[in-house]
């Protein structure tokens, strides 16, 4: 039996094995069958195991030749980030976006923001589903402008039979009870940066005068979850060196009584809060303890949010994020980025909202960035069909390339999808 | 269900349904995570419609 190596992956928790295929199976082996399929990736079988392994293995995995995929070159934009606000209450010691807050204009007007909308119904052309998302600094500073931007793209989606889904990205300082009414009102999903309770909240994310801000937020956040209690939230919290044993943070948000939870690993160069290659192995005993938590609850742990089955189509698993094709970010002065993370590197500027031609050359080079097939390192991953390649932006804020993966990006990648697929198989335990 | 290998999904490339592209699925990046690009979240909306939240 050949079976093609780039699509199998074999590992360990805890002293059961399980075998995972990029087309999204997965399988619980036993030691002996863990060696079985070993052997077959390496080639051969081993003459020491019994023939009937194999044979029971041949019955179970279906081989397949290796495939292609074809490339679409069809893509169309579908979503857009609205930097609606530069401005910011907070001051945040990891804040990416902290280098472009000296624009000339903070504040996004209507006229931009509603060129924004027409730029991408017209862009999306016969895509049904679209996307907007607003971001900052932080958004509600410009609240005004949440409000007659949502309304109007709505507005405008339905005219043109579209269905326009809005997120806020939020610190949550501003998020009253008067503007909860208005997000719920207007169906707005909001992600919520809340990085762990009081204490290791208070360590990177400070106001602008220096002082702690988690007892301003922790109101109005756990207010958000009451009201959305079966989805629309996402508390999202970044975890740094200093902040490393992320799975207490985990238990003390489910305590808190939040039930949608993301937590992301920092992405910076400064030396005391990056993740670096010896915190690997904390990381995935944290990994670990988060997907034990899970399975002892219904907290969703986005990352651990797998649909194998419901998710998305294998031409769609073979591309990346989109960044400078499907997706794209609009400055408050209506400069247009591949994504909110490029926002402010004027190298990477596509356009101006006022200007519908976008540089065909950046286009060009994200086109080709999106295919997973593009990139020697990714190709032959087995995480290919799940990561879609990593992060460009990553890529460039670690290595000043986009091309050249953020290595450390992709250990945990890979660690924490391999939780995930443990947290799947024993879910499917449970229920039986 | 056998003694050595268990099924505990199983996917196959007609499963995957690897004619389709209809584009209706959502940017992965708009997501939760916002650092970290994750395709192997996102659910497809022809199998599972997602309703009016993102989430």
């Amino acid at each position: 039996m050949d079976l093609v190596k780039r699509d199998w992956h074999i590992f360990s928790v805890e002293g059961e094995y399980f075998l995972f295929n990029s087309l999204g199976s997965l399988y619980q082996l036993d030691e002996e069958g863990a060696k079985a399929v070993e052997s077959l990736l390496k080639g051969s079988k081993d003459p020491c195991i019994p023939e009937d392994v194999y044979e029971e293995i041949e019955e179970v995995l279906t081989p397949y030749d290796s495939f292609n995929i074809q490339v679409y070159d069809d893509l169309t934009l579908k979503s857009l980030c609205l930097n609606v606000s530069h401005s910011c209450n907070m001051v945040c010691d990891y804040c990416f976006v902290s280098h472009n807050l000296s624009s000339s204009r903070s504040m996004m007007d209507l006229e931009t923001a509603y060129r924004a909308i027409d730029f991408l119904i017209e862009a999306s052309k016969d895509t049904k589903n679209i996307e907007i998302d607003f971001f900052g600094g932080e958004p509600l500073l410009n609240l005004d402008a949440v409000r007659d931007v949502s309304i109007y793209g709505k507005k405008r989606a339905v005219e043109y039979n579209k269905n326009l889904r809005i997120t806020l990205t939020t610190n949550g300082i501003l998020l009253t009870e008067k503007v909860l009414n208005l997000l719920d009102e207007l169906e707005i999903s909001v992600v919520l940066s809340l990085d762990g309770g009081d204490k290791v909240h208070n360590i990177h994310r400070h106001l602008i005068n220096g002082n702690d801000s988690f007892k301003y937020i922790l109101p109005n956040a756990i207010e958000l979850a009451r009201r959305r209690e079966y989805g629309g939230y996402y508390i999202r919290g970044t975890y740094t060196a200093k902040t490393i044993t992320f799975s207490e943070t985990f238990k003390d948000l489910i305590d808190l009584g939040f039930r949608y939870i993301s937590l992301e690993p920092v992405v910076t160069t400064d030396e005391n809060l990056s993740i670096k290659r010896e915190h690997i192995p904390i990381l995935r005993e944290e990994y670990k303890k988060i997907a034990e938590e899970c399975l002892k609850s219904d907290v969703k742990f986005f990352h651990f949010e797998l649909p194998l089955e419901e998710g998305a189509c294998l031409p769609r698993l073979t591309r990346g994020c989109g960044a400078g094709i499907e997706y794209m970010a609009v400055t408050p002065t209506g400069e247009i980025y591949p994504c909110h993370q490029f926002v402010g590197y004027r190298q990477f500027m596509m356009g101006n909202i006022y200007e519908k031609n976008l540089n065909k050359e950046l286009k060009d080079r994200f086109k080709i960035l999106n295919n997973i097939d593009s990139k020697p390192l990714c190709k032959d991953c087995w995480t290919r069909y799940l990561c879609g390649g990593g992060c460009l932006a990553n890529n460039f804020n670690m290595n000043r390339n986009i091309t050249e993966p953020y290595e450390i990006g992709c250990e945990i990648q890979k660690l924490r999808i391999e939780y995930a697929l443990w947290l799947r198989a024993k879910r499917m335990e449970v229920k039986v | 269900m056998g003694r050595h290998i268990k099924a505990i999904v199983e996917s196959s490339i007609d499963k995957k349904e690897a004619k389709k592209n209809c584009q209706e699925c959502q940017t992965p990046c708009r997501s939760a995570c916002k650092t970290s690009m994750t395709v192997g979240n996102l659910v497809c909306e022809v199998k599972k419609p997602l309703g009016k939240w993102t989430w």
